[in-house]
């Protein structure tokens, strides 16, 4: 089911950022310096090799190191810095983490040497987001049920469950497929991607005479695209993990890496898809309920649970909270979309898909300001563990913090902020894109007010006291 | 059934599915379950829940008390201290003339508590089990009762146990203590508390994840791994690669 709606009025989508800014962004590949280094062999494997060491490194340390996480490096450099910097890099280079990330140079590596490069199945393709999705909660559900974050070996597991599927990948199927059709956390940065600051794109006049495809067969100089983009007729960024190939292989230099405004594409989404928009709904559920599990209020949440169903039985308590949590943004961007439909007489499935993307924004933002509370209340775990790995102990009872409480409250409230324009500023452009101007204002109206709702629900779980992930 | 790509793949994500669920067990084996055993004593009811999963290290444990109609108790005097597995096994122990019997907890676990009454009685004084469970309702007959008292029993194995103290917590969620565990497999967390000059004392058994899982986890994981990639390679070397064709890049 892989439904992309038709807009009532043709979206004049411009083909870079061109129409922002009034004039032409730079290509940044035709700086030499960035434009060489990108083309040269050397990109991006410099940054492919030392996150595989790293993530060897981790590996180690979540299944052979200390077993409380505490104490655990890998625990630390993951959940605390890698899992709260990822969405920051989203924002300002887009999927680049997919280009270095070493599950997929472990598929590649797989892939080179005994590879069958099988096209990748047709119902991944078709039902690839919808497997995304699934996986994203199944995988934030078990992080709970199980303890994935707080147990050092829950986490090696989660880590070696994705190894063993990019290896599989890479064994039996061509490109990236798992990275492109069933990885979770592609599907994640897939999303957050469309809202970030890099867009890279075929030059229309050029491709438009092209015969050769070679950004997406591949040449002598390059593989083909990893995650099967072809460049010429690229309309998003969420897949595109900025690796270069294309511009390697182009035997016409047609591509061109630019600086775009953030959420700009989420203004000119020409298809928009139910699974998608389903998926921004979903992660605000999850930013939900990742919060309010940390709150110092979830004992007492968790004991009306339990009174409720009539069991201590965690994973029944646990799973009746995340459906809650999943479902209150999923309901009311449904009853907003219903509301909208009223107005502007299209189906609530349209206006829910249509508008699910403004979500990504203030997903970011909460993602981004939840995980900055364990950056910088935690921070210093790293350097301890750290230490503690080379034998130094520094003891239990020193702070890992790197700054005041209430000073990462304020920039969480600043994010939180952020999201809420930029969200509210996407509405407004969804409907001017799609809308006449007598129904533009009153089909955006509903959905600020949904932003603004979840931008307060965000705030207050903010403002109450939240329990340490280390 | 036949073999195709889209049940093959289908049957990949669910072997993998299964892999992880059964991993994530292995890995911690309890901790949801341990997450809520609840005891029932005079009414009172004892809950004691982990922050995490029980591995060999640091552990935080909070006790959660409430009173017969729900509300939880505060200015009671909690203490714990982690015994051998010894003690867990005579959970299975039943004692008519105790009103009480070997059971389960809330979720399924053997748990035992004993019941102390009267201002002088230490928790682990023999003399005291005589007065055990005389307030005994109907709901208690789940709960296991006997008599211990020595230390080297609890200890066999296990080392020197300490007694924890557990505080109240900041959130109000019970009272908090940090267990350490040194080894891995069966432990009981005993468990007293002295509420209004009444003394109960019960045994939550746990079990305890040891270091060595890591190692199996990875293991089983490489073997699996390699399979695949051994699998691959004959794969290869029966069939030629191929390139998708250009229409696919317009699949969407």
């Amino acid at each position: 089911m892989n439904k992309s709606i038709q807009t009532p009025i043709q979206i004049s989508e411009p083909a870079n950022a061109t129409a922002i800014s009034g004039r032409n962004p730079a290509n940044l590949l035709e700086n030499e310096l960035i434009g060489r280094f990108m083309r040269s062999k050397w990109y991006p494997g410099i940054f492919q090799w030392p996150t595989l060491a790293i993530f060897m490194l981790i590996m180690f340390e979540l299944l052979l190191g200390p077993t409380s996480a505490h104490d655990n490096f890998g625990t630390a450099l993951t959940w605390v810095l890698w899992w709260p910097v990822i969405p920051i890099l989203f924002l300002f280079l887009g999927r680049f983490w997919c280009a270095i990330c070493p599950f997929a140079t472990i598929n590649d590596v797989v892939q080179k040497f005994v590879g069958s490069n099988k096209p990748a199945p047709k119902f991944l393709r078709k039902y690839g987001i919808w497997i995304i999705d699934a996986l994203f909660i199944f995988v934030t559900w078990s992080d709970h049920v199980w303890g994935v974050v707080e147990n050092p070996v829950g986490s090696g597991v989660l880590m070696l469950t994705l190894t063993t599927g990019v290896v599989a990948s890479g064994a039996f199927f061509e490109r990236r497929t798992f990275c492109r059709y069933v990885c979770f956390l592609g599907g994640l940065s897939g999303n957050y991607a469309r809202a970030g600051m890099m867009q890279l794109r075929g030059t229309a006049e050029i491709c438009a005479t092209c015969t050769v495809a070679a950004c997406y067969k591949g040449s002598e100089k390059a593989q083909p695209c990893p995650l099967f983009e072809f460049p010429k007729t690229m309309t998003s960024s969420a897949n595109c993990n900025l690796c270069a190939s294309c511009a390697k292989n182009c035997p016409n230099d047609s591509i061109q890496l630019t600086v775009r405004p953030p959420s700009f594409e989420l203004w000119f989404v020409r298809k928009p898809k139910l699974e998608e928009a389903f998926l921004s709904a979903v992660i605000m559920g999850i930013v939900f309920v990742q919060n309010v599990t940390m709150l110092e209020a979830w004992p007492p949440i968790l004991r009306m649970l339990e009174k409720a169903v009539g069991t201590t039985n965690y994973a029944v308590t646990f799973s009746l909270a995340f459906l809650i949590s999943i479902i209150i943004p999923i309901a009311l961007l449904a009853l907003t979309s219903w509301i909208a439909s009223m107005i502007n007489r299209e189906s609530t499935l349209v206006n829910f898909t249509r508008f699910g993307y403004a979500l990504i924004v203030l997903d970011m933002a909460g993602h981004m300001a939840h995980n900055l509370f364990h950056l910088l209340a935690e921070g210093k775990a790293i350097l301890f563990t750290g230490m503690a790995l080379l034998g130094q102990d520094v003891g239990h009872d020193v702070s890992a913090a790197l700054m005041a409480p209430q000073t990462i409250q304020w920039l969480q409230f600043l994010l939180i902020g952020l999201g809420l324009a930029g969200s509210v500023y996407t509405c407004y452009r969804i409907a001017q894109s799609n809308y006449s101007a007598a129904n533009k204002w009153r089909t955006f109206a509903p959905y600020a007010v949904l932003m603004i709702l979840f931008a307060a629900m965000n705030i207050y779980l903010f403002i109450l006291p939240m329990a340490m992930r280390m | 059934m036949k073999i195709t790509y889209k049940t093959s793949i289908i049957a990949f994500l669910a072997i993998l599915i299964v892999m992880f669920v059964r991993a994530e067990k292995v890995g911690a084996v309890g901790s949801g379950e341990e997450l809520g055993q609840t005891i029932t004593v005079d009414g009172v009811s004892f809950t004691l829940r982990f922050d995490t999963v029980v591995s060999v290290g640091e552990v935080m444990a909070t006790l959660q008390i409430t009173d017969s109609v729900g509300n939880p108790v505060e200015g009671a005097v909690v203490e714990a201290r982690i015994t051998g597995a010894e003690l867990v096994v005579q959970t299975d122990h039943t004692d008519g003339s105790g009103g009480g019997h070997a059971g389960e907890g809330a979720d399924g676990h053997d748990t035992e508590a004993n019941a102390v009454h009267g201002d002088d009685v230490v928790a682990d004084d023999p003399a005291a089990m005589p007065e055990m469970g005389s307030g005994s309702t109907a709901e208690e007959s789940t709960i296991g009762m006997e008599e211990h008292g020595s230390d080297e029993g609890e200890d066999t194995g296990h080392g020197k146990s300490q007694i924890v103290a557990m505080h109240p917590s900041h959130s109000g969620a019970g009272y908090e203590g940090k267990l350490t565990f040194v080894n891995a497999g069966e432990h009981a967390i005993e468990v007293t508390a002295s509420i209004d000059g009444k003394v109960y004392q019960m045994n939550f058994p746990v079990k305890v994840v040891g270091a060595r899982t890591g190692a199996l986890v990875l293991g089983s994981f490489g073997a699996i791994n390699m399979a695949i990639i051994l699998f691959g390679y004959i794969l290869k070397k029966n069939s030629s690669s191929s390139i998708a064709p250009l229409k696919d890049a317009y699949h969407e």
